[in-house]
């Protein structure tokens, strides 16, 4: 199995258990956690239709993800609430974003974002570095008027001190891998690294996937795969991806670790939903930046 | 044995020669196993070796020879032999290829961490001098996975690729501070820690 072959199997078949399993995933207004999954599935779907590398069938799955997740929040009418329940919050930018992108809008939350963003959110909470380049990056998206330095941000992040990379934990590498995303708007624009954060990871990178890989951390493993996808050129060697998808279960879950996780399906599909989304959204960008690249590595 | 290098390689002082060594050791088996374990290592910290040292050293070399081809071991015995002052065959391979993976590559210098000292050069440096990416990979996995004596060896061909001028994608200082901080009381580590010290100085 080549690389190609792996990422492809990987995004189509992540994406059809994403499908068999959504209606598990409903809305709690009381849990943030149901949100973020819905905003979730709403990225993989909008990557997965950005690309235009899948084919019909799963392009056509990946509407009706996007579709049910916007139904599910009422079609905007429950992020715009949140907002302004609490209008210091950037949760409902960063998911409504995903949705903007794929041509799902709503005119109020849009009209309360335009105004909030002259409070400057990335600011107006005390954020790490990589989640205000999230929330600048989500306002890029959704065509607000930046009040941000993209730049300036990514220089305080982890990745932009460029430390010693040995001292990476899992909590600092899933930070490196949304500094990544936003900077590149997951994988859109390579040029959106700086040279000494491509310099830094193309060293890098493949040991940091070699480690999570001996300890079977199937998530983070999938989002360094992402960031892999999201340089110039891709560094990881093609067994990296044909591992990955050689995790993958036959119907598609990616489990999130060396753990089975549990077998009822409501359970499974809200305890693997994370790290099958990562899969959906790596086997897309991989695959097609192998497909837009015919030089790199197959 | 390591421990002894150690000291020497620290104080500056001959701190007793392989032959003295197996002299004092209860066993001399042991002794030349340590010996051949630690390879040209056993005269770093020493003074030029003197006809007893140099039969030690090739009665260990005799004593573990391997039984088949092992690319490995040849760079080994050639280093032990040059330590004793001895000449040598220059082994016919090298024990990596042009085509390996970082990691199959630095994993092969693991074991070969007594030949990274400028006193030595050979084909074997030439061709290590072209890949210092990929010896900083498996010196960071190794640090990560909190294998040191590995990151120690790793840090010493590292080190020894600044010696020649090299630039490496790693500051070598605050790895090999690091090291003798948080790299546990091993003595092999502790001896190439020291070594590099000394190519530092």
């Amino acid at each position: 199995m080549t690389a190609t072959v792996a990422a492809h199997r990987l995004a189509e078949s992540a994406t059809s258990w994403l499908s068999g399993g959504i209606h598990h995933l409903r809305l709690d207004p009381d849990d943030d956690s149901t949100y973020k999954s819905l905003g979730e599935t709403a990225l993989a779907a909008a990557i997965i239709l950005r690309e235009g590398v899948a084919g019909a069938g799963q392009r056509q799955v990946a509407r009706d993800l996007l579709e049910y997740a916007w139904w599910e929040l009422g079609r905007g009418d429950a992020l715009y609430a949140c907002q302004a329940e609490n209008p210091a919050s950037t949760d409902p930018l960063e998911i409504y974003a995903h949705f903007a992108r794929a041509g799902l809008r709503h005119p109020a939350l849009e009209e309360l974002l335009r105004h909030l963003r002259r409070t400057r959110p990335e600011h107006t909470r005390e954020l790490v570095p990589n989640r205000r380049l999230a929330v600048a990056n989500a306002a890029r998206i959704t065509g607000l008027e930046p009040s941000a330095d993209m730049t300036a941000l990514a220089a305080r992040t982890w990745l932009g001190a460029a430390t010693a990379p040995w001292l990476i934990d899992r909590t600092t590498a899933y930070g490196m891998t949304h500094t990544v995303f936003h900077l590149t708007d997951w994988g859109a624009d390579p040029g959106g690294l700086t040279p000494e954060m491509v310099g830094y990871l193309e060293v890098w990178l493949p040991v940091w996937l070699d480690v999570w890989t001996e300890i079977a951390a199937w998530d983070l493993v999938g989002e360094l795969l992402m960031v892999d996808a999201c340089l110039p050129a891709p560094v990881c060697p093609p067994e990296a991806w044909t591992g990955l998808a050689e995790v993958q279960r036959p119907d598609g879950r990616l489990p999130r670790d060396a753990e089975p996780g549990p077998d009822e399906p409501g359970e499974a599909f809200l305890h693997d939903h994370h790290p099958t989304v990562v899969a959906a959204v790596a086997g897309t960008l991989g695959l097609s930046r192998r497909l837009h690249a015919p030089a790199a590595a197959a | 044995m390591a421990t002894r290098v150690v000291d020497g390689l620290e104080s500056g002082h001959d701190t007793g020669s392989p032959a003295q060594f197996v002299a004092v050791c209860p066993s001399r088996s042991r002794a030349l196993a340590a010996i051949r374990i630690l390879g040209a290592d056993t005269m770093a910290g020493a003074a030029l070796p003197g006809p007893d040292d140099r039969a030690i050293l090739i009665e260990a070399v005799g004593t573990f020879a391997q039984p088949g081809p092992d690319p490995v071991a040849d760079w080994q015995e050639w280093a032990m032999q040059r330590a004793a002052g001895v000449t040598h065959r220059i082994p016919d391979a090298l024990p990596f290829h042009a085509g390996d993976s970082w990691k199959t590559f630095a994993g092969a210098l693991v074991a070969l961490s007594a030949l990274a000292t400028p006193k030595l050069d050979g084909p074997l440096h030439d061709a290590v001098r072209d890949r210092p990416a990929a010896i900083a990979r498996g010196a960071a996995r190794a640090t990560m996975r909190r294998d040191h004596p590995t990151a120690a060896a790793l840090t010493r061909w590292l080190v020894l690729l600044q010696w020649y001028g090299v630039r490496v994608p790693l500051d070598t200082g605050l790895l090999l501070d690091h090291l003798r901080l948080l790299g546990g009381a091993a003595a092999r580590t502790a001896l190439d820690v020291a070594v590099c010290d000394r190519m530092r100085r």
